[in-house]
């Protein structure tokens, strides 16, 4: 198995299979740790997976998993072992990089400063069918977004 | 995701401009007036007309009726809530019990407060001078007459106004408010919970808003007569005959109106042969190619008889395939018969202030040709064949800005006319996977009656 791809912006997070490709009813697993974020003034923190739609019309998306956690309820970790999750991956959508519409999959960690500032890191993968081939974008960067 | 207030955060086409944090101020200020529009009309609407005449009201009650003479007639102007207002006024003369003669103006039970000084005017005409009306007045005040003791209905409907206007904006401002506070994965997992979708249950395709595949639900009560279920029509292009003939119809009624006032004479006959010919001319020519068009269209759409196509499993599976039939009913002599199985991507996106959609298709694939088909008359012309869907591709999607489509086009050419194209929509589900990660066999819909 290849290693797992990191996103990172002050925080970490990863989904495990380096190759980012699950089938439909797979395990998801993955982990993050959020470094940086602790010293920031973190109040809360949301990691979610979710499906959205990309290319040339609005975005749509949908989450599949959500946990929702106030800075003060996590526990420290001054050694910084990763939190970890797993979630099942539903029968679908099937990630899909057509001509004008896309359905992405990712998980993505959302980090709540004080004075309203929002942090997120992303890490796409690839849900698809056993047979189905990888797309292009396959086991492409992760994002790491900031806002303000 | 699409903004309620897009001015300042869009997409263009794959781009996306302007800024989140701009879009929100400007979210924001655009209830906040709705907000102050409403908070001021209340206000004016309840300290100018609604609490004067509830306390008129309640005074009134102590009032006594008695009888008037009309000595005159005016219309005062005084400050309204965005500009000056006209009130028609009364001058009347009454005896109070145990006084002498009072001659006083007043406005109550006249007519209506109006911003036109001439409609002001108009409600004093069914008054005459010298005529006699009930009145009632104070009898502490005999100042204070009253020409009808009424309570009026049209200023409490005219509160709605305000009311709504505030309504409207504070909602959007607490929506706006709200979502600024949360995230948007947030607000879905609300959604999510609100509609009782587990996450737990995954292991089949299920039509939600979670899962992106479409309803299925309709199919359910169309069982056919060769096959198991029959697809319905893709009845878009129906819809267009019936908007171009309704655009049609208006057009052209609204030309002969026009040519009418020209022919009646009211101008001159240089002045009339000038319009005719550079305004008229041009407005009928048009008419008539939309005539054309609509004509066309609706041959297009009618004119090859009606097309079924019955299919044996709905949804279909990607890598299953189906097998389905044509049944046509109409022309027996037909020069080309194709059938195809389509998947159209459909985007929709907002380009300035209007809503566009694109469209790409992304497979095309024949499942039947035939040329010069001479069918027996009055017989249903009917042709078998299958439904190879791709084990690799897209399975049918819907969310509110983006679909996947999958349909079979039948394309008819009758002789001696032109080809007509008409769609049946598919469902196309991802096969279902079991703990082992193997393909089972998807839950279908089983036929009805």
């Amino acid at each position: 198995m290849n290693e797992p791809l990191t996103a990172t912006d002050g925080a970490q997070l990863w989904v495990d299979r380096g190759t980012r490709r699950y089938a439909p009813g797979e395990l998801l697993t993955g982990g993050y740790r959020l470094t940086e974020w602790r010293e920031e003034d973190l109040t809360a923190l949301e990691f979610s997976v979710l499906w959205y739609t990309a290319g040339q019309g609005e975005e749509d998306f949908f989450v599949h998993h959500f946990d929702r956690r106030k800075a003060a309820v996590l526990p420290m970790r001054h050694d910084e072992t990763p939190y970890r999750y797993e979630v099942v991956m539903p029968a679908s959508p099937l990630s899909y990089d057509g001509r004008i519409v896309k359905v992405c999959w990712a998980a993505r960690l959302r980090g709540f400063f004080r004075g309203a500032r929002q942090r997120v890191v992303e890490a796409p993968f690839w849900l698809s069918l056993p047979a189905d081939t990888p797309a292009a974008s396959d086991g492409g960067d992760a994002e790491a977004t900031t806002r303000g | 995701m699409r903004r309620r207030f897009p001015l300042l955060l869009k997409k263009r086409g794959r781009r996306r401009t302007g800024s989140p944090l701009w879009a929100l101020v400007g979210e924001s200020l655009y209830y906040a007036m709705f907000v102050a529009a409403g908070a001021i009309g209340l206000w004016w609407s309840l300290s100018d007309v609604l609490l004067p005449e509830w306390r008129l009201a309640r005074r009134a009650q102590g009032f006594i009726e008695t009888t008037c003479t009309v000595q005159g007639k005016r219309v005062a102007a005084r400050p309204g809530l965005a500009e000056e207002e006209f009130c028609p006024e009364l001058e009347v003369e009454f005896v109070p019990k145990n006084g002498d003669p009072v001659r006083v103006w007043t406005r109550h039970g006249v007519g209506r407060d109006t911003p036109s000084d001439q409609e002001a005017a108009a409600e004093l005409q069914r008054f005459t001078l010298g005529g006699r009306l009930d009145c009632w007045y104070d009898p502490e005040d005999p100042e204070e007459v009253l020409l009808s003791v009424r309570r009026r209905w049209w200023p409490w409907l005219v509160l709605s106004i305000p009311i709504s206007l505030a309504v409207i904006g504070g909602t959007g401002l607490v929506r706006t408010l709200v979502w600024s506070q949360t995230s948007p994965e947030r607000r879905s997992a609300q959604v999510a919970a609100g509609l009782g979708l587990s996450p737990l249950d995954t292991s089949r395709p299920r039509p939600t808003i979670a899962s992106g595949l479409p309803s299925i639900e309709t199919l359910a009560d169309s069982p056919g007569v060769e096959r198991l279920h029959r697809l319905p029509v893709d009845g878009a292009s129906g819809w267009r005959v019936i908007g171009m003939g309704t655009l049609c119809l208006v057009w052209n009624v609204l030309v002969a109106l026009f040519a009418y006032q020209i022919g009646v004479g009211y101008l001159s006959v240089v002045v009339r042969s000038f319009v005719a010919v550079l305004i008229a001319a041009p407005l009928a020519v048009i008419g008539w190619r939309m005539t054309m068009s609509t004509w066309r269209e609706t041959r297009g759409v009618g004119g090859a008889g009606s097309t079924r196509v019955e299919i044996d499993r709905f949804p279909l599976v990607l890598g299953e395939t189906a097998q389905a039939t044509l049944l046509q009913f109409g022309p027996a002599r037909l020069r080309a018969l194709e059938v195809h199985l389509v998947c159209d991507e459909i985007a929709t996106f907002r380009q300035g202030t209007d809503s566009r959609t694109a469209t790409a298709e992304v497979l095309r694939q024949s499942l039947l040709a035939e040329k010069r088909i001479e069918a027996p008359a009055g017989e249903t012309l009917r042709r078998a064949f299958a439904v190879p869907t791709p084990a690799v591709g897209p399975h049918s999607f819907v969310s509110p800005n983006n679909e996947i489509r999958w349909s079979i086009e039948v394309a008819i050419t009758p002789a001696g006319r032109p080809e007509v194209r008409r769609r049946f929509p598919l469902c196309v589900h991802p096969p279902a996977i079991d703990g082992s990660g193997a393909p089972v066999r998807p839950a279908r819909i089983e036929a009805v009656g």
